[in-house]
């Protein structure tokens, strides 16, 4: 049998709860253990990362190359990240110099367990758009882990599409450093029976009237697991920040298991947070106004699925990226069944 | 500035003892008064099976109480605190705390028999005014003994008791209280859940039969004199089907510079179709440690509403929960905390949806200033059981300077797919606006900022009767005080 080691404090909070919740951390099985002599000393080594120190040192000893992507003042560029693989993981930093424009494709279509690093630091006034497709194989398990620094009017938006895996693990953790800095992370994931999906989202918000949105939705089959924590941490100095946390889960099941701790912690009087969650099923009444329009309760959520997977074709489209279409319309088959899929083929 | 937490090593520095703590200046007279202890018994420091099972001898207790106390310190030794939540209790030492202390007297059932200074401690409280006024009965411990309990005729001719629960396990109760004694707090559920099976003493049990509705409230209020001591009063409520109670529980303690120590545990059965009320405006002094456990179970078609204000206290664990056995029961949980200078006051809720139909809503508010730390808490759980439950959680914050803290930690666990949760949260402080327009009206920058948090807390405050609102809004005046710059 081969060896296998377990990660066993992966996407941990930065505030916790009770333990016998079962919220507070994840635990991983990975091929081999992280070696503890490899050590880091990129400048990005300071970028905090959302799924941990652990997770960081196994990325970092299974990845094949440590990959640095520059895009110079005033430059845009996009670069692609793909993590196809099996039993190894891919490790990208990307600096984003002053007043430039990246666009990043990250495509996780890997199978067994395999890996994802990524980190970015952007000057002043740069912005980053992220884009991650999550359409690994049935039996892949992902761990993603994100790490993102914003300096002075930098802004940065991140958007995940996760669709097919057997458990993914993403960690991101953004600091907005910089005074006017924003940052976006939209979540659209679509969970299905039998597979657990953990986020770990850490928005740090330190610099002057820095703006943070994070907005998670997505459906959940019979017999998923999700795990969502979910922090916003309004640091002392961050005075005239605003921030806002968002999360929606459809229960399109009997049984499942949602857990969420959204949370903001708050060492800033001059601030405004807020929080909501809305977690429930289609309502009766809707359904009922649905049915009377020829749609049975599992076509209506289908439409639901069908949402998700049309938002990431779209984005996809938009990057312009065919590897991430083609993944998308891969995953597409699986989810929604190879009628509703051609539909989404001819409809670019 | 707010005067700051000491650790071990600035107690050594300063030459304290282990477990003192800076205290704050708070006008509080009217809590901040202490009695000799003359003649007073009090037990050494410490925890120790002697101990334990001297206190169950001096209450003359049956077996099954023993054995339960001896289990529960083993349990309390063999337990660890979490080390990755909550605030510390590192200035807590249990080698510096005496679980009991009482003066030397009976329990009376007329103020007349009382002891003039103790007495003299609840006039000055106002409860035998408020038993007086509009209280159906009232249970008044101090230190670590029930002093006085009584009730009105009226509501002993409906069949209700309110008794101490020492009283009442010496005779036709003592069954019912083995059958629901630490069932739904037992002694594993955590440390101090484990200690308080050990040295609890004191506490009101209270009876109402079923169909019977009281119509004026019972309260219970608990005064701990003594410094460097705990008090571990047990209160169990039983509220039969169709029966309906009020239940007002108040407490304060004069300031010391060592800690003192509150671990008492609170369970309520409420039968079907039953509603019981819980009310408590909590004003510990601020060198308290305040590690209460409080647990509801509802039945059929049951309501449990919760009340409660948090206000004392150095550092506070406080999360009433409320499990919804019966299809169709509800629960309710209003709150505040008022966390000021060297204050960590965790406090929320939790509520476990285990049957159809269930309901429960939650809003709190909370506030910090001068230093203080306030960490609201809570937990939704529903279970594959809870179909068509719905919950609604809203918790506000608001901070009144830049140099306190606000977290906000609510946590789900949804297993039904039928079920509706809903949270919200804010944080914020006073906007300059709101304070101009008052100002601009001519109030003055200190009575713009206590309007506006009084009508913060308004939701809370209303739900109480009247005195306790004004009791509430008293304590919020006396936060305030100072609170500019």
């Amino acid at each position: 049998m081969a060896e296998t080691y377990t990660l066993k404090h992966v996407n941990v909070p930065p505030a916790q709860t009770w333990n016998y919740l079962k919220i507070n951390e994840m635990q991983l099985t990975v091929p081999t253990a992280p070696q503890t002599d490899v050590i880091d000393v990129s400048p990005f080594a300071d970028i905090e990362t959302g799924a941990g120190a652990e997770a960081s040192a196994w990325l970092l000893a299974s990845a094949e190359e440590h990959n640095l992507h520059m895009v110079s003042a005033g430059e845009t560029k996009t670069v692609l990240v793909v993590a196809c693989g099996c039993k190894q993981a891919v490790f990208h930093d990307v600096l984003v110099g002053k007043s430039a424009n990246a666009k990043i494709a990250v495509l996780a279509t890997g199978k067994e367990t395999y890996g994802i690093q990524l980190r970015v630091s952007l000057d002043e006034g740069a912005h980053a758009q992220v884009e991650l497709f999550v359409a690994g194989g049935d039996d892949s398990v992902l761990l993603c882990n994100e790490g993102y620094r914003l300096a002075d009017d930098a802004s940065l938006e991140v958007n995940h599409h996760v669709l097919t895996f057997s458990t993914a693990a993403l960690g991101t953790c953004i600091a907005c450093d910089g005074a006017n800095s924003t940052a976006e992370l939209t979540c659209r994931n679509l969970v299905a029976g039998g597979t657990t999906l953990d986020m770990n989202y850490l928005l740090r918000q330190r610099g002057r009237l820095s703006r943070s949105h994070i907005d998670v939705s997505g459906v959940l089959a019979e017999g998923s697991n999700k795990n969502l924590c979910d922090t916003i941490d309004l640091i002392r100095g961050c005075k005239g920040a605003k921030a806002l946390e968002n999360e929606v889960v459809l229960l399109a099941g009997e049984r499942m298991v949602n857990k969420s701790l959204p949370t903001i912690l708050c060492d800033e009087d001059d601030v405004a947070g807020n929080h909501g969650a809305t977690i429930g099923s289609v309502a009766p009444e809707q359904l009922e106004y649905l049915a009377e329009r020829g749609l049975t309760p599992d076509e209506v959520t289908d439409l639901f699925r069908r949402s998700v997977v049309e938002d990431a074709l779209a984005h996809a489209r938009a990057l312009g990226q065919t590897r991430a279409v083609a993944a998308v319309l891969a995953a597409s088959e699986r989810i929604l069944g190879p009628e509703a899929t051609a539909e989404l083929r001819e409809n670019a | 500035m707010a005067e700051s937490i000491t650790n071990a090593a600035e107690d050594a520095r300063k030459g304290r003892t282990a477990g003192s703590v800076d205290v704050t200046e708070v006008d509080r007279r009217l809590y901040d008064f202490t009695m000799p202890e003359d003649g007073y018994e009090r037990y050494e420091d410490g925890l120790t099976p002697e101990i334990v099972r001297s206190i169950s001898a001096k209450k003359d207790e049956p077996d099954w109480m023993l054995d339960l106390r001896l289990r529960s310190l083993a349990i309390y030794h063999e337990l660890e605190m979490p080390t990755n939540w909550g605030p510390s209790i590192d200035g807590l030492d249990m080698d510096h705390i005496s679980t009991y202390v009482a003066p030397k007297t009976k329990q009376a059932a007329s103020w007349d028999d009382v002891p003039e200074e103790i007495k003299d401690t609840f006039e000055r409280l106002g409860i035998p005014k408020a038993e007086r006024s509009y209280l159906a009965g009232v249970g008044a411990q101090y230190d670590s003994e029930l002093v006085y309990h009584n009730m009105q005729d009226t509501a002993a001719k409906m069949g209700v008791v309110y008794s101490g629960i020492e009283e009442a396990l010496h005779g036709e109760y003592e069954g019912l209280i083995h059958d629901h004694f630490m069932r739904l707090v037992p002694p594993r559920d955590h440390k101090f859940a484990a200690l308080h099976g050990a040295v609890w003493s004191g506490g009101s049990f209270v009876f109402v039969p079923r169909g019977v509705k009281v119509e004026f409230p019972l309260q219970s209020y608990f005064r701990l004199n003594a410094a460097g001591a705990g008090q571990f009063e047990h209160t169990l409520i039983i509220v039969e089907e169709g029966a309906d109670l009020h239940f007002i529980e108040g407490c304060s303690a004069p300031k010391y510079n060592v800690a003192n120590l509150h671990a008492g545990c609170v369970e309520l059965f409420v039968g079907k179709g039953a509603r019981l009320r819980y009310s408590t405006i909590e004003n510990w002094s601020k060198n308290m440690y305040n590690l209460n456990t409080k647990r509801a179970r509802v039945e059929e078609d049951g309501v449990m509403e919760w009340v409660s204000g948090s206000f004392g206290s150095h550092v506070g664990y406080l999360y009433p929960t409320t499990e919804l056995v019966g299809a169709r029961s509800s629960a309710e949980f209003t709150g505040i905390t008022f966390a000021g200078a060297t204050q960590e006051l965790d406090t929320g809720c939790k509520v476990i949806m285990g049957a159809p139909d269930t309901r429960a809503a939650v809003s709190t508010k909370s506030l910090s200033k001068g230093g203080g730390t306030s960490i609201f808490r809570s937990s939704v759980m529903v279970t594959p059981r809870a179909e068509r439950a719905v919950a609604t959680v809203s918790c506000a914050s608001l901070m009144l300077d830049d140099i306190s803290r606000s977290d906000t930690i609510p946590a789900m666990d949804v297993r039904c797919g039928s079920a509706s949760v809903g949270h919200e949260a804010t944080i914020g402080r006073i906007s300059d606006d709101t304070l101009s327009y008052l100002m601009s009206r001519g109030v003055s920058e200190e009575e713009a900022r206590t309007m506006v948090v009084n009508g913060f807390a308004n939701p809370i405050s209303k739900e109480l009767p009247l005195e306790y609102a004004v009791e509430m809004n008293n304590l919020i005046k006396l936060e305030m005080e100072g609170a500019i710059g």
